[in-house]
């Protein structure tokens, strides 16, 4: 423990710092009537010195931190899971509360809590955006699906991608299931990916939790910050923090673009070859190796092809359905 | 007042490396009591220097201001003798560790918060548990409580506090007892 804590009579000029610092990020992030005046009191007290400052500081960090006791908090209520299970039925249950539908046998819970809804799905290039009852939207990507349970805050991925920007409550969090994975939102905007062996959750705005867990592990979770990107598979939980270039990158596929820094040729093709049917080949495993960058249409893999093809001096042809991108 | 950009920065980058430059604090200074002091002082030197342009290399950055804050005192004050900081030189600053696994990071954290939170005055801790475990707004801890909102934010004051203190203030062997 913190030994100023407990020996508030002994006080340091930085202990006095601190405390001060503490009340005023406090204040600064949960008063409900913060306002202008009170936002130019703080600023001045931080640039009154380096010290308050770098005070200040610290302490925010601390309290974003300490977000990860959310995962202390007991699910409110179990959300219904899909009659139908992508792979292996009941294998992958995250909380207590499905632990203990498990136990009770998917049969009998489904019975009681039927998982109807609807489903939406998008072809291959399709794109469209989901308004629930509570004003909430999922906007679908590209050859995706969902599962949306009528009138629960609960959706499931079944596959592909998709934005969602969620109406936040408190009392009841909207959670989202995908594989042996869970989103739960604390007021929040977040794209969620399913790649062929990981699910990747980035957080635009707001704060969400994702939960974890595959058999005879322990359950991993994370809280997410605005630019933090979750990478979840079978075994492991990771967080890394993308700039907020990138961020925008990510959602770029909203306008219909895709994005590329330093991306390799054979990412690139797999990324546009998940919005059109007539697929982009790379002949040779060196020509997928080669780096570059751009901006393109989604939908549009012939004009990615010829400019790629130009840019890299490399041969583009046509063979059926399939564009072919070779080295000359 | 500084840029976002570099609070940010201080934020993410620096603050996380606390552990480390505690311990390296303790190792190569013998008066216990300065080490929160010399911390703070090597933030602001820090914080100060970022101001001009934020450095590639955080960790080196830090460590190195660390160092020269170490060698100044002991020059200009006399007071400690010099094989104090006989390890300076050792200290392998120019290493610029890519993330430890997170996971384990991650793990730990979270376990240092919860011993943290058991330890704090029962009012305190309850108020941090339906802030941070509730994500309840303070007017519903206000009403939750039963006390004034100056309360709660006080309760809320000190637990910020505390569990900064035990995410990044605590070296190992300075852990309570003292």
């Amino acid at each position: 423990m913190n030994e100023d804590f407990h020996m508030a009579d002994k006080v340091t000029p930085q202990d006095a710092i601190e405390q001060c610092a503490a009340e005023r990020l406090i204040t600064r992030l949960h008063d409900p009537d913060w306002n202008d005046q009170k936002q130019a009191d703080l600023d001045v007290w931080l640039s009154e010195s380096v010290a308050h400052e770098v005070a200040y500081l610290r302490l925010e960090a601390g309290w974003n931190q300490a977000d990860k006791l959310s995962i202390l908090r007991k699910p409110l209520q179990p959300s219904a899971r899909p009659l139908r299970q992508p792979q292996g039925a009941t294998k992958f249950h995250i909380t207590a509360a499905l632990l203990l539908c498990a136990a009770i046998g998917g049969g009998i819970y489904a019975a009681v809590q039927p998982p109807e809804g609807q489903i939406f799905a998008t072809p291959i290039g399709g794109r469209e955006t989901i308004t629930l009852a509570d004003g909430s939207q999922i906007e679908l990507n590209t050859n995706s699906e969902i599962r949306v349970p009528r009138g629960a805050r609960q959706a499931t991925l079944i596959k592909g991608e998709a934005y969602f920007q969620i109406k936040h409550d408190p009392q009841r969090p909207f959670t989202l299931d995908a594989g042996q994975h869970r989103i739960v939102d604390l007021g929040t905007k977040f794209v969620v990916r399913q790649n062929a062996n990981d699910l990747e959750v980035t957080l635009v705005e707001g704060r969400a939790r994702v939960e974890s867990a595959s058999d005879g592990a322990t359950p991993k979770a994370a809280v997410l910050n605005p630019g933090d990107v979750a990478i979840a598979t079978r075994d492991d939980l990771t967080v890394t923090r993308k700039p907020l270039t990138a961020l925008s990158d990510t959602l770029s596929w909203r306008s219909g673009f895709v994005v590329f820094h330093r991306t390799t040729l054979r990412e690139a093709a797999e990324e546009l070859n998940r919005y059109n049917v007539g697929k982009i080949v790379i002949a040779d495993a060196k020509v997928g190796e080669r780096v570059f960058g751009g901006k393109f249409r989604t939908t549009d893999s012939e004009r990615f092809a010829n400019v790629v093809g130009v840019a890299l001096g490399l041969t583009v042809e046509r063979r059926g359905n399939e564009i072919v991108i070779s080295g000359k | 007042m500084s840029t976002p950009e570099l609070r940010a920065w201080f934020v993410r980058e620096v603050v996380p490396l606390e552990p480390e430059l505690m311990k390296y604090l303790q190792h190569n200074w013998r008066n216990r009591s300065d080490i929160v002091d010399l911390r703070q002082e090597v933030y602001a030197r820090v914080f100060d220097a970022a101001r001009t342009q934020i450095p590639e290399k955080t960790r080196q950055f830090v460590f190195t201001t660390a160092r020269n804050l170490l060698i100044n005192r002991v020059l200009h004050e006399q007071v400690v003798p010099i094989e104090a900081v006989a390890d300076l030189e050792a200290l392998d600053i120019a290493k610029d560790t890519p993330d430890p696994e997170r996971s384990v990071i991650a793990r730990e954290e979270l376990r240092r918060l919860q011993v943290a939170l058991d330890e704090l005055p029962p009012r305190c801790r309850e108020a941090i548990v339906l802030r941070k475990i509730e994500n309840l707004s303070i007017r519903e801890i206000v009403q939750r409580m039963g006390v004034s909102e100056n309360t709660v934010k006080m309760h809320l004051s000190n637990g910020v506090r505390a569990l900064t203190e035990a995410l990044y203030g605590q070296a190992s062997n300075t852990r309570s007892g003292r």
